[in-house]
C-alpha cells in the first residue's frame, strides 16, 4: 500500500511541476523566437538605402516563362518599414511604369503608380496585402521587410537547410488582412539570414515556399540573396527574382521617394 | 463436338464455373476497391488523338482546368438584408468546397473603386464587413445598389435590374477532362445541401456542363441498378412464360450468366469504367444471349418426343450450331460495326458486346447441352408444353400462312408509310433535353432560361501570331470590333473578356469613360500599363481571360443552352465575324465542354452511317452466301431492312433525334432482327430439301421455329424495354426503338416472310438444281411429316 501511495505522490509531483513549468516553457519558445528575429533585424539595421536591378521570371504550371525587368530602390525608414520604388524597364510597353511603396509596420502600406502612357500618377490600394505583386507568386507582404512588431514569434526547433544549421521560427501575423495563417522560417545560425520560408494559408495548408539563395555580403555588413525563388504549391506556378547590381548607401534620400518624382523617373 | 462436351459434363461445368467465379471475383474486387466504376468524365467520350479533345486540353493547360457553373437563386427580393446575409454565408461556404476555384455573386463581386484614402482598389462592392448575423443599414444598401447598377458587366450576369427576385452565383470549378472520380456528383450535392439550408432562398436552379455531367453519372448509377433488377425480373418472368418449367429457365439463366459475367469481368480486369453507353451492355447481352439458347431448348424438346434425350441434344446442336453461328455472327457484325466509331464508349460497346455474344454462343453450344442432359438425361421425353398463347398465335399464323400472300404483302407495304418520317430524322443533341421534363436538371435549365440568364459559356480563344500579343494596337482594334459584333448576335446574352475588364480599369484610372473611338485607338503602351495597373490593384479576374504573356486571350460568350445544331450555327456566325474583323494570322478556336460534346455529334452521325452501310452490305452478301440463293438473300434483307426503316421513320415523325445512344440503333437492330429470319429460312430450306412443298415447308417452319421466334422476340422486347425506365432519354429511346424494331420484325417474320416465301416457287427443275442434292433426296424418302429432322436418324 505504501508503495502505491509513494507512486501516486511521485506522479502527482511530476504532474504539478509540469503544469507550473508549462507557461515558462512556452514563453521561452516565444521569447527565443522573438530574440532570433530581433537579431535578424538588428544585423540589417542601418543599411540606409540600396538599389538593385531585378529580373523577374514568371513560370506557369506548363513551364512557359515570361520575364519582367525592373529597378528596385529602397530607403530605410526609422521604426516604420521602408520606402520602396519599383521602376519597370522591360517589356518595352511598360517601361517607365513606376510603383512607389511606403511599407508600415502595422498599418496598410501607401502605394502610388505612375503610368507613363497616360502621364498620370494614381494612388492604388495596398489594403489587400495578399494580392500578387505584378502578377508574380510574391504577395506584397512577402516583399516587405520583417519588422519585429508585425508578427508573433515562436521558436520551434533547429533543422538543417541546404547544409546549414538553422533555427526554425514560426511567425504569426499581428496585422489584419494577412493572406497567411502562419509562416515557418528557417534562419541560418551563422549569419541570421532567412534561408527558406513556408507560407501556410488560412486553412493551414502549405501554400507557398520561398527559397533564398546565393547570399552575398555588401559593404562588409549587409547580406542580400541573389536569387529568391517562390513556388506556389496550389497553382504550381513559380516566380524567380534575380537580384543584380545590388548597391548599398548610394545616397538616396526621402526626396527620391516622393510621388512627384515618379513622373521624372527614367 | 457435342459428344465431346456431353461426355465431359463435369469438365465443362468446372471450366464455365471457374470462368464465371473468376470474373465475378474481378467485378466484386473492383467494386469493393473503391475504384471508379462509373465514369462519364468528358475525356471518356473521345479517343486520345481526337483533335477537338486536344483543343480543349490545350485550352485547359493554358487557362486552367476550370469551367463555370450557374446557380440561380430565387427569393422575395435580392436586396432584402436577411437574404444578403444568407447569401454571404452561402458564398463563404461554397468557396470552401473542394473543386470550387472561385465564386462570384453580388455579395463578393469586385469593381475598381476608390477607397477612403482615394486609392484605387479592385474591391468587393458589398459594404458589410464580414460578421455573422450583421445586416446592411438602409444607406449601405442604397450605396451597394448604386455600385451594382453602375457596372454593366454585372447586369444579366449576376443580377438583373428589373428582376429583383433572382440573382446568379457563378461558380468556377475544376474541369478535369480525364478525372474519372465522382467529384462532380459530390460537388453538386454539396452545393444543393448548402443552398437548401437557408430559408430566405425560395428556390434554386443549377446549370452547367459540370451539373449535366454529374447528372449523367448519377443517372448511369441508377440505370445500373434499375436495368439489372428489371431485366433479371423480366428474364425470369418471360423465361417462365415461354419455357414453362424451372429446369429450362435454369439452363437459360446459366447461359446468360456465362455470357454476361465474363464480359463485364473483362471490363473490370481492364479497368474500363462504365459510362452512359457501356452501362447498357449487360442488358443488351442478357437479351441477346437468350435467343440462341431458346432455340436449342425448344428443338431439344421437340426431338425428345421421338428419341432419347442424349440423341436429342446431339441432333439439336448439330442442326442448330450453324444457324446459331450465323445469327451470332450477324449480331457480332452489327456490334462490331460500332467499333469503327471514334466515340470511345460506342467503340467499347461494339468490342465488348461482340466478345459477349461470342461467349454466349460458346455457352449455348457447350454449357446448355450439358445442363439439358443433366436435367433431362434420365427421361426419354422431356417436352414441356408451349404456352397456350404462343401455340394459339402459331396456329393462327400457320392457318393463314397460305392465304392471300399478295394481300399480306400489300398490307406490309402500307407499313412503309411511316418510313417517310426518315426525311425528318436529324442528328442533334441538346444535353439539357437528355432528361425527362420532370427531372431536376431539365427544370433548372428552363427556370434559368425563363429568368433571362445565360446557361452556357462558349469559350472563344484568340491565339496571336509570333511576336504579337493582345496589346498589339492593330490586333486590339480588330478584337474590340469583333467583340462588338459578337454582342450583336441574337444568341449572345453577355460577353466577358479582357477588353471589358480593361474598359473598367480605364474608367477607374482616368476617372471618366473614354470614348469608344479613343479606347479602340489605345496603343500597346496604354493597354499594357492599364493591365499592369489591374494586376497591381489586385484584379486577378484578368487572369481568367488573358495569359500572362498575352499571347492568348479568351472571350466568353454567355448564351442560352444551345443544341449541337444551334451551336454549329452559332460557330458559323462567329467564324463569319472572324473573317469580317480579324486578321487571317490570328487563330480563333471555339472550345469548351459544350463545344466538344457538339463536335461529337458529327462523329455520331458518321457512326450511324458507317454502321448501317457496313452491316447492311455484310448482310446482303452474307444472306446470299448462307442461303446459296440470291432471291432468298433479297427476301431476307427486305424483311430485316423494313423494321429498321419503319423504326427510323417513326423516330423521325416523333421528332426523336439521332444522338449518341440512338445512333447505334441502326447497326444493332439489323444485327439482332436478322437472327430470326436466318433460323426461319434455314428451316424452310431444309423443309424443301426434305421433300416438302413450299406451302408445307412454310407451315412446318412456322410450327417449329415460329415458337422459338416468338419466345426470343418476347424476351428481347422485354429486355430492351427495361431501358425505357431510364431518366436518361437516349437510353430510354434506345430501348423503346430497338424493342419496336424487334416487334415489327417479329410481325414481318410471321406474316410477310411466309407470304414472300409462298410466292417464291421456283420451277421443279430449278428447285431441283438449287436445293436437292442426292443426299437430300435420300433424306426425303425418310421424311415423316411433323418430325422434321427425323430423316437424319
Amino acid at each position: 500500500m505504501k508503495t502505491i501511495i509513494q507512486k501516486i505522490l511521485y506522479i502527482s509531483a511530476i504532474a504539478a511541476t509540469w503544469v507550473v513549468a508549462q507557461p515558462a516553457l512556452s514563453k521561452s519558445a516565444e521569447v527565443l523566437g522573438q530574440e532570433i528575429i530581433e537579431e535578424v533585424t538588428r544585423r540589417d539595421d542601418g543599411f540606409g538605402d540600396f538599389t538593385s536591378d531585378v529580373t523577374m521570371v514568371l513560370k506557369n504550371a506548363r513551364g512557359d516563362t515570361f520575364e519582367r525587368y525592373l529597378n528596385v530602390r529602397s530607403l530605410e525608414t526609422k521604426n516604420d518599414g521602408e520606402k520602396r520604388l519599383f521602376v519597370f524597364k522591360k517589356p518595352r510597353d511598360i517601361k517607365g511604369t513606376a510603383v512607389l511603396n511606403y511599407t508600415h509596420v502595422r498599418e496598410n502600406d501607401d502605394q502610388w503608380i505612375y503610368l507613363p502612357a497616360f502621364k498620370r500618377v494614381k494612388r492604388i490600394s495596398s489594403a489587400n496585402k495578399t494580392g500578387a505583386f505584378v502578377g508574380s507568386e510574391f504577395a506584397y507582404e512577402d516583399l516587405t521587410s520583417v519588422e519585429v512588431g508585425k508578427y508573433h514569434y515562436r521558436y520551434l526547433q533547429d533543422e538543417m537547410v541546404d547544409g546549414l544549421e538553422c533555427f526554425v521560427v514560426e511567425l504569426t501575423p499581428a496585422y489584419e488582412n494577412s493572406g497567411y495563417r502562419r509562416q515557418i522560417t528557417y534562419i541560418d545560425k551563422a549569419n541570421y539570414l532567412f534561408r527558406r520560408v513556408d507560407f501556410y494559408d488560412h486553412d493551414d495548408q502549405l501554400l507557398k515556399t520561398l527559397h533564398l539563395t546565393e547570399y552575398r555580403q555588401y559593404i562588409g555588413k549587409y547580406w542580400r540573396p541573389s536569387i529568391t525563388r517562390m513556388v506556389n504549391h496550389h497553382n504550381r506556378k513559380l516566380t524567380v527574382m534575380k537580384w543584380d547590381n545590388i548597391r548599398f548607401q548610394t545616397g538616396l534620400s526621402g526626396r527620391d521617394f516622393e510621388r512627384n518624382t515618379l513622373k521624372n523617373l527614367r | 463436338m457435342i459428344r465431346f462436351f456431353v461426355n465431359r459434363k463435369k469438365t465443362v461445368l468446372f471450366v464455365w464455373g471457374l470462368m464465371v467465379v473468376g470474373f465475378l471475383f474481378a467485378i466484386t474486387a473492383r467494386i469493393l476497391s473503391g475504384g471508379t466504376v462509373i465514369d462519364n468524365s468528358v475525356g471518356v467520350w473521345f479517343l486520345e488523338d481526337d483533335p477537338e479533345r486536344a483543343n480543349l486540353e490545350r485550352y485547359n493547360q493554358d487557362f486552367g482546368e476550370k469551367e463555370w457553373s450557374i446557380l440561380l437563386l430565387r427569393t422575395d427580393s435580392i436586396y432584402e438584408p436577411r437574404f444578403l446575409n444568407d447569401l454571404r454565408n452561402i458564398v463563404s461556404r461554397l468557396e470552401k468546397l473542394d473543386h470550387i476555384v472561385k465564386v462570384t455573386s453580388i455579395v463578393n463581386v469586385r469593381d475598381n473603386e476608390l477607397d477612403q484614402d482615394e486609392a484605387l482598389d479592385y474591391k468587393i462592392i458589398y459594404p458589410a464587413k464580414w460578421a455573422p448575423g450583421r445586416t446592411l443599414a438602409a444607406s449601405e444598401l442604397a450605396k451597394f445598389k448604386d455600385k451594382l447598377f453602375a457596372n454593366p458587366l454585372f447586369d444579366r450576369n449576376i443580377f438583373q435590374k428589373d428582376a429583383p427576385q433572382f440573382t446568379v452565383v457563378l461558380l468556377q470549378n475544376d474541369n478535369y477532362i480525364n478525372n474519372p472520380s465522382p467529384y462532380r456528383i459530390e460537388l453538386v450535392d454539396a452545393i444543393k445541401t448548402i443552398v437548401g439550408e437557408y430559408p430566405t432562398v425560395k428556390g434554386y436552379a443549377l446549370a452547367g456542363t459540370t451539373i449535366v455531367n454529374a447528372e449523367l453519372n448519377r443517372s448511369a448509377k441508377r440505370d445500373v441498378f434499375v436495368f439489372y433488377t428489371l431485366i433479371s425480373i423480366l428474364l425470369l418472368l418471360f423465361g417462365w412464360f415461354t419455357l414453362n418449367n424451372f429446369k429450362d429457365v435454369t439452363v437459360m439463366l446459366a447461359v446468360v450468366i456465362a455470357s454476361v459475367i465474363p464480359t463485364m469481368g473483362l471490363l473490370a480486369v481492364l479497368d474500363i469504367p462504365y459510362n452512359m453507353v457501356t452501362v447498357m451492355m449487360p442488358t443488351i447481352l442478357i437479351a441477346l444471349s437468350v435467343a440462341g439458347v431458346i432455340h436449342v431448348i425448344n428443338v431439344f424438346h421437340q426431338y425428345c418426343e421421338t428419341r432419347h434425350s442424349s440423341r436429342a441434344i446431339e441432333q439439336a446442336i448439330s442442326h442448330l450450331w450453324k444457324p446459331n453461328l450465323w445469327t451470332a455472327l450477324t449480331t457480332i457484325v452489327g456490334f462490331s460495326s460500332l467499333a469503327l466509331s471514334t466515340v470511345l464508349p460506342v467503340f467499347q460497346l461494339g468490342v465488348f458486346a461482340s466478345i459477349g455474344i461470342f461467349i454466349g454462343w460458346l455457352a449455348t453450344n457447350s454449357l446448355a447441352p450439358v445442363l439439358l442432359m443433366i436435367f433431362w438425361g434420365g427421361k426419354s421425353k422431356g417436352r414441356a408444353n408451349n404456352p397456350v398463347v404462343i401455340d394459339a398465335v402459331v396456329n393462327f399464323v400457320v392457318a393463314i400462312s397460305s392465304r392471300q400472300p399478295l394481300l399480306k404483302i400489300g398490307i406490309a407495304l402500307l407499313t412503309l408509310i411511316p418510313v417517310w418520317g426518315v426525311a425528318y430524322l436529324e442528328t442533334d443533341t441538346n444535353y439539357t433535353k437528355f432528361f425527362r421534363e420532370s427531372a431536376q436538371l431539365s427544370k433548372a435549365y428552363n427556370e434559368i432560361d425563363a429568368a433571362g440568364y445565360a446557361q452556357n459559356p462558349v469559350n472563344i480563344v484568340l491565339r496571336y501570331p509570333g511576336g504579337h500579343t493582345y496589346s498589339n494596337q492593330a490586333f486590339f482594334q480588330n478584337v474590340v470590333r469583333f467583340e462588338q459584333g459578337l454582342k450583336q448576335l441574337p444568341e449572345v446574352i453577355k460577353v466577358l473578356s479582357t477588353t471589358e475588364l480593361l474598359r473598367r480599369i480605364d474608367i477607374a484610372f482616368n476617372d471618366e469613360e473614354t470614348s469608344e473611338q479613343q479606347f479602340r485607338a489605345y496603343g500597346a503602351n496604354q493597354i499594357n500599363q492599364l493591365l499592369l495597373l489591374g494586376e497591381l490593384s489586385n484584379n486577378d479576374d484578368i487572369e481568367d481571360f488573358l495569359l500572362r504573356d498575352k499571347t492568348q486571350a479568351q472571350i466568353v460568350a454567355l448564351t442560352s443552352y444551345m443544341s449541337t445544331k444551334e451551336l454549329a450555327t452559332f460557330e458559323n456566325k462567329v467564324q463569319r465575324l472572324r473573317q469580317q474583323y480579324l486578321p487571317d494570322d490570328l487563330e480563333l478556336v471555339i472550345t469548351g465542354t459544350t463545344v466538344l460534346w457538339a463536335n461529337m455529334d458529327s462523329q455520331v452521325s458518321r457512326t450511324q452511317l458507317v454502321s448501317l452501310v457496313g452491316v447492311g452490305t455484310f448482310l446482303v452478301v452474307f444472306l446470299i452466301v448462307i442461303f446459296k440463293s440470291l432471291r432468298l438473300g433479297v427476301i431476307g434483307i427486305i424483311v430485316n431492312a423494313l423494321p429498321l426503316a419503319i423504326t427510323l421513320g417513326v423516330m423521325g415523325w416523333l421528332g426523336v433525334k439521332i444522338n449518341m445512344a440512338t445512333a447505334i440503333i441502326g447497326g444493332i437492330s439489323l444485327g439482332v432482327v436478322v437472327d430470326d429470319t436466318i433460323h426461319f429460312i434455314t428451316r424452310f430450306k431444309n423443309g424443301l430439301r426434305n421433300g416438302l412443298d413450299f406451302e408445307e415447308s412454310v407451315k412446318e417452319t412456322l410450327k417449329t421455329v415460329g415458337t422459338s421466334i416468338i419466345a426470343t422476340s418476347i424476351i428481347l422486347i422485354g429486355g430492351f424495354s427495361c431501358m425505357a425506365s431510364s431518366d436518361f432519354l437516349p437510353s430510354a429511346h434506345f430501348g423503346i426503338f430497338i424493342s419496336l424494331s424487334i416487334a415489327i420484325a417479329l410481325l414481318l417474320d410471321l406474316f410477310l416472310l411466309p407470304a414472300l416465301l409462298s410466292l417464291y416457287r421456283p420451277s421443279k427443275t430449278r428447285a431441283g438444281k438449287k436445293f436437292f442434292s442426292l443426299r437430300s433426296r435420300i433424306e426425303t424418302a425418310k421424311y415423316q411429316p411433323g418430325k422434321y429432322w427425323s430423316g437424319r436418324e
